[in-house]
């Protein structure tokens, strides 16, 4: 971007603008508008030297001391070594009886400090605030240390992300070095991010330890590392297995449905066990009596956040009506596929479920479901990020039952559609959150090193452990085989183990979000739909159809050609001529 | 009569009070307790964990809020007033041309922000207190003129048009004779400009980066898995406090300018 | 002539600010508003469309949407805030400690709108104290803002705690700069309490009122922070208002140009409203 012509062009609006302006308001006279042409002419070169004293003002204002109680500074020490030498104190005097004196002098000699590859260099990394910038905070010593590099760190909420993200990595040189960013946003953020693959060919952090639905369906981009997987954000199914485990909800259940109570394999199940454990408070739960009301299942159901969940059911729905792997929109003509009878039905089941979840359940966002379904612990049956299993397992409360039994959190992929006696069941993956570099970077070199630093496998290893004593919190979730399948990790939080068998198991069969330019707008769009269709607002097809008009009016305005471009370059299908 | 007054003050009191009871509760429980039923009127576990993650990432922002904010008032206090006394006796603008000017509120608020984002990037004053101050008087100094100039409209003329035969000076009858007249105006004015500025989330956010950001974005910072709803609370309450401060110690000036206003007829 | 040079002078400040700080936006929205200015688009050049930003926008039915219930916000607002903040305030006028009880009633006005939200959420949670003096009552639990019915009131409902002060104040403020001898006089004159209020107070409240109703009324038509935090615009589109459509669109769309539209045809909508208002109470 020019910078002087823009500004330029700013001034010619005044100028034209003025006029017009003007013309709203009939009160003022001919000397009157010339006056104020005249005072913009002096306010424009006034508010120059604003800008001036803006400038030194702002210079000092950087250089101001800083108050942040986070980080103890404390000064590279480079090593000493004590070296002891013993000097004889000089004397000529011979004939002094008195044996020389041997004095030892301790002198503290500096060791030559080794080079620091990036001494000086300046870099700022935007994150994720909150807990979320733990890792940030608690390496940006080393880093100084081992690299000299000052982090500086910038942290923002989530859906500002994108914005300030954005705006941020448009500029020259590039406000943010490194950018903690949703991969969904990857369509938008390309021409921005420096692709990684030299990179990582000379330095690399541990590409194939990263699983491959991180790898291929976060990480990749039209065939290039565009980012590294900070969070493996993906979603388990999570159930009650102490009440699972009853063994008579077990006897009972096998009496009403015909076959075994376990972790259900499809939807269907879902709704018949979601059924079967909705009661109300007096009735009997797991052997006594229960103290509140009890509900089967609970999605995570508020505008805004619903859309995840209506696709938890939307992929094995539509697996199923294709056979094979759904599609968003037709590779061919990007036609969109979310309102095809299957899609229906999925929502229609979604919207039956809803009697078997509690009367809030259309407000709840992460921390309502997390509430209800640990510490109230009035669901039997929920969907969310591994956060349950892989950090709060020890929050989970016993049962509102007179004579609860011990809390167990039980553990499941994501059901699926069974079809024609085949099971269609995939693990969503999704996109959040990555780490990039910017493209405009000043140093992209030492933003690597950053990275890398990050991503080395121990230091992975403490951040997705976290807490722990280097990383007081994190909040991000594994994403590597070797995490996975640490041994420290098992050995410190022994209840981990089955939560990581059981995710491994999942992403066995991962599935990608949507992920093209425009990707938020398609899927608020979805969102919306789905928003209104449970609010009893519309049914499902009409709901629906909606969205897939939207989607293509988003499609249209965005420019066909280009959207089926990027659509082919989320699953590296190589563009049909 | 009392009695029933200040019976009904109380109920009143109450009401206003109790969300902010339930912000204390909120942030010395364990966030995955706070929405268990029955709801708890005292803490069911304490912690202190969110007054201290709060505490030691407050004075910061606090003193960005505390320049910025104050800096916002100052300027639409100083600057407005004047200004609202030439559109109420010049009719400079005529009628419309305040209105105009107010307008610009009612744009979402990402336009100003990316007009504003472009802008002081170009002058190399992001993260500056500056450019959110001038920012904040996007809509704190049109609200001050207009607020000034509807109360200097009701104020009758006659004192002005004396002093004035007297040979006093625009300035010396500003000062003397309307200042102390608009004094409730200006605690109004003063106060809203204060309280924008103070809470004003958007615009701080885009444009700050970690020199000078403001006790709101901090506060959205706490969202978040796990730390929500004590973090905010305990960042609100610390946010609070200053605030209060400064409303007690307006709050005479406020009373002052009122009873100086009865005494004006 | 000399009074005309003052008058500028005084003006002169802030008019410098006022380009820097107002102009410059304003002028840059309207450049915007007449763009096709999505921001993901990698061309630096954002073609020039003339209206047709303004045309969709008129035919979007979740903008119009959007305005109706931005209006249904303002009123029932305004019809629980005025009452409450005037009777408030006429009850402070005659409560000899006022001045410990203002800084108290002062607290929800420095609230951050975003806490005001969360604790809206915590409050009317169906698991919430609200509901829980409901159930004392006898009453079943509300799911207050998961029902598309009682959403909006809820939103209504914390903007009313956060902002009746803030009336209250104001009227205040008019209530104690009557001359007390306008009412002394009446009051001699035999008038009742009721009588003195409709008939003295309320006619001298009247510029008062209608700059708290005013500029109320405006703030409201710009909600946000509450329906962000608490509904997301939702269940479905039953709290969309017009300012939140516009974040989603402007922010999350990165479609400015549209955004920027929709902000100018409320602008022009509330101009005319406005303009209307303010002559119809016009104080001699």
């Amino acid at each position: 971007m020019n910078k002087v012509l823009y500004i330029g062009g700013v001034d010619n609006y005044l100028r034209e603008n003025m006029s017009r302006k003007i013309g709203f308001n009939k009160k003022i006279s001919r000397r009157e508008a010339i006056s104020t042409a005249g005072k913009i002419a002096i306010s424009a070169v006034v508010a120059g030297v604003v800008a001036g004293v803006g400038g030194y003002y702002a210079g000092s204002a950087a250089a101001a001391p800083t108050t942040v109680e986070r980080t103890v500074t404390h000064t590279v020490t480079a090593a000493e070594r004590t070296v002891t030498t013993t000097v004889t104190a000089p004397g000529a005097t011979v004939t002094v009886t008195a044996p020389a004196a041997t004095v030892t002098v301790t002198k503290t000699v500096a060791a030559p400090v080794a080079a620091r590859p990036y001494e000086g260099v300046k870099l700022t990394v935007l994150c994720h605030t909150g807990v979320q910038a733990g890792p940030w905070h608690a390496y940006k010593e080393d880093i100084k240390n081992l690299y000299g590099i000052d982090l500086e760190v910038v942290e923002a909420p989530p859906e500002e992300l994108y914005s300030k993200g954005l705006l941020g990595l448009k500029s020259k040189p590039a406000d943010y070095d490194l950018v903690q960013f949703n991969s969904a946003w990857i369509g938008d953020f390309e021409p921005y991010l420096q692709p990684l693959d030299e990179y990582v060919q000379k330095a690399d952090p541990g590409w194939g330890d990263v699983l491959p639905g991180f790898r291929l369906f976060r990480n990749m981009w039209a065939g290039k590392i565009y980012s590294w997987t900070l969070d493996g954000d993906t979603f388990m199914f999570y159930y009650r297995k102490d009440l699972f485990d009853h063994p008579e909800e077990k006897e009972e259940f096998r009496k009403r449905y015909g076959y075994e109570l376990g972790p259900p394999k499809t939807w269907d199940q879902v709704r018949d066990i979601a059924e079967f454990f909705t009661r109300k408070a007096g009735d009997r739960l797991a052997g006594s009596k229960l103290l509140k009301d009890f509900y089967g299942y609970a999605d995570q159901a508020k505008r805004g956040r619903v859309y995840y969940w209506y696709l938890f059911r939307w992929i094995p729905y539509r697996a199923a009506e294709e056979g094979g792997i759904p599609h968003y929109f037709d590779p061919d003509t990007m036609k969109p596929l979310i309102n095809t009878p299957a899609s229906v039905k999925a929502l229609e089941a979604m919207r039956d479920i809803l009697k078997f979840s509690p009367p809030g359940v259309l407000g709840f966002e992460w921390t309502e479901l997390f509430t209800a379904a640990m510490s109230d612990s009035v669901i039997a049956m929920w969907i969310h990020w591994p956060d349950e299993g892989d950090r709060f397992q020890d929050k989970l409360q016993p049962l509102p039952v007179e004579n609860p039994p011990k809390p167990q959190l039980g553990f499941a992929p994501v059901p699926g559609v069974e079809k024609d006696g085949r099971l269609y069941r995939y693990t969503p993956v999704d996109t959040c959150w990555e780490l990039g570099i910017a493209k405009n970077s000043k140093n992209p070199e030492a933003a690597y090193a950053v990275l890398y630093f990050l991503m080395r496998p121990d230091n992975a290893l403490e951040r997705v452990m976290a807490p722990t004593a280097k990383v007081p919190s994190s909040n991000h979730d594994p994403y590597a085989y070797s995490q996975f399948y640490s041994p420290r990790w098992r050995a410190e939080k022994p209840w981990v183990g089955p939560f990581l068998d059981a995710e491994l198991e999942a992403l066995k069969n991962p599935y990608p979000l949507l992920r093209i330019p425009g990707g938020f707008e398609y899927l608020d769009a979805l969102d919306l739909a789905v928003s209104e269709c449970l609010a009893g607002a519309k049914d499902a097809k009409s709901a629906l159809d909606e969205a897939a008009a939207k989607w293509e009016e988003i499609t249209d305005r965005l420019g066909r050609e280009r959207q089926k471009e990027f659509y082919h370059k989320m699953w590296m299908v190589p563009l049909v001529f | 009569m009392e009695v029933a007054k200040i019976i009904l003050v109380a109920i009143i009191l109450l009401i206003t009070l109790f969300p902010i009871y339930w912000m204390i509760i909120t942030s010395l429980e364990p966030w995955e307790l706070v929405l268990v039923w029955p709801p708890a009127f005292l803490p069911r576990q304490l912690t202190i964990e969110y007054w201290e993650w709060a505490g030691s990432r407050f004075l910061l922002p606090l003193r960005n809020s505390l320049i910025i904010a104050g800096s916002t008032t100052a300027i639409s206090v100083a600057l407005g007033f004047p200004a609202a006394y030439s559109f109420s006796r010049f009719r400079i603008g005529g009628t419309t041309l305040p209105f105009w000017v107010l307008s610009l509120r009612f744009l979402p608020g990402i336009v100003p922000c990316v007009a504003f984002y472009i802008l002081f990037r170009f002058l190399g004053l992001l993260d500056t207190h500056l450019a959110v101050i001038i920012a904040h008087l996007l809509i704190t100094l049109p609200f001050s003129v207009w607020m000034f100039k509807v109360f200097l409209d009701a104020v009758p003329r006659d004192l002005e048009e004396a002093a004035l035969v007297d040979g006093c000076t625009y300035s010396q009858v500003l000062i003397r004779i309307i200042l102390p007249i608009a004094l409730p105006s200006i605690a109004v004015v003063a106060l809203f400009s204060f309280t924008w500025s103070w809470n004003e989330f958007m615009m701080a956010l885009i444009l700050t980066k970690s020199q000078a950001y403001t006790l709101p974005v901090m506060i959205a910072g706490f969202r978040g898995a796990g730390m929500i709803w004590g973090g905010v609370s305990a960042g609100a309450l610390l946010s609070l406090i200053p605030a209060i401060i400064l409303a007690i110690f307006f709050q005479r000036y406020l009373v002052a300018g009122l009873t100086m206003g009865a005494v004006k007829g | 002539m000399r009074e005309r040079r003052t008058a500028y002078m005084f003006v002169l400040p802030a008019l410098i600010l006022l380009i820097a700080a107002v102009i410059f936006p304003m002028v840059f929205s309207i450049n915007v508003a007449l763009r096709k200015y999505d921001l993901r688009l990698p061309t630096e050049d954002y073609p020039f469309i003339g209206i047709d930003n303004f045309l969709r926008a008129a035919r979007d039915k979740y903008f119009l949407n959007s305005l109706l219930i931005t209006l249904q916000f303002v009123v029932m607002g305004i019809a629980l805030q005025f009452p409450i903040g005037l009777g408030v305030a006429v009850l402070l006028s005659r409560f000899r400690w006022r001045r410990y009880v203002l800084p108290a009633i002062a607290i929800p006005v420095l609230t951050p709108p975003i806490v005001a939200g969360y604790m809206g959420i915590i409050l009317f949670h169906p698991d919430g104290v609200v509901n829980y003096f409901l159930s004392l009552f006898g009453a079943s639990k509300i799911p207050w803002y998961s029902r598309p019915d009682t959403a909006l009131i809820t939103c209504v409902l914390i903007d009313t705690w956060q902002w009746y002060p803030f009336i209250t104040l104001i009227l205040l403020a008019g209530i104690l700069s009557i001359p007390p001898e306008y009412i002394e006089a009446a009051r001699i004159d035999g008038a009742s309490e009721r009588s003195i209020f409709r008939h003295v107070i309320l006619p001298m409240l009247r510029g008062v009122i209608a700059v708290a109703l005013i500029f109320r009324m405006l703030e409201m038509l710009r909600v946000f922070d509450v329906i962000y935090i608490v509904t997301y615009g939702g269940p479905g589109t039953a709290t969309q208002v017009t300012n939140f459509y516009g974040y989603l669109v402007g922010f999350h769309y990165w479609d400015l140009g549209y955004a920027a539209a929709m902000g100018w045809i409320l602008v022009i909508i509330l101009s005319i409203l406005v303009t209307y208002y303010m002559r119809a109470f016009r104080v001699s």
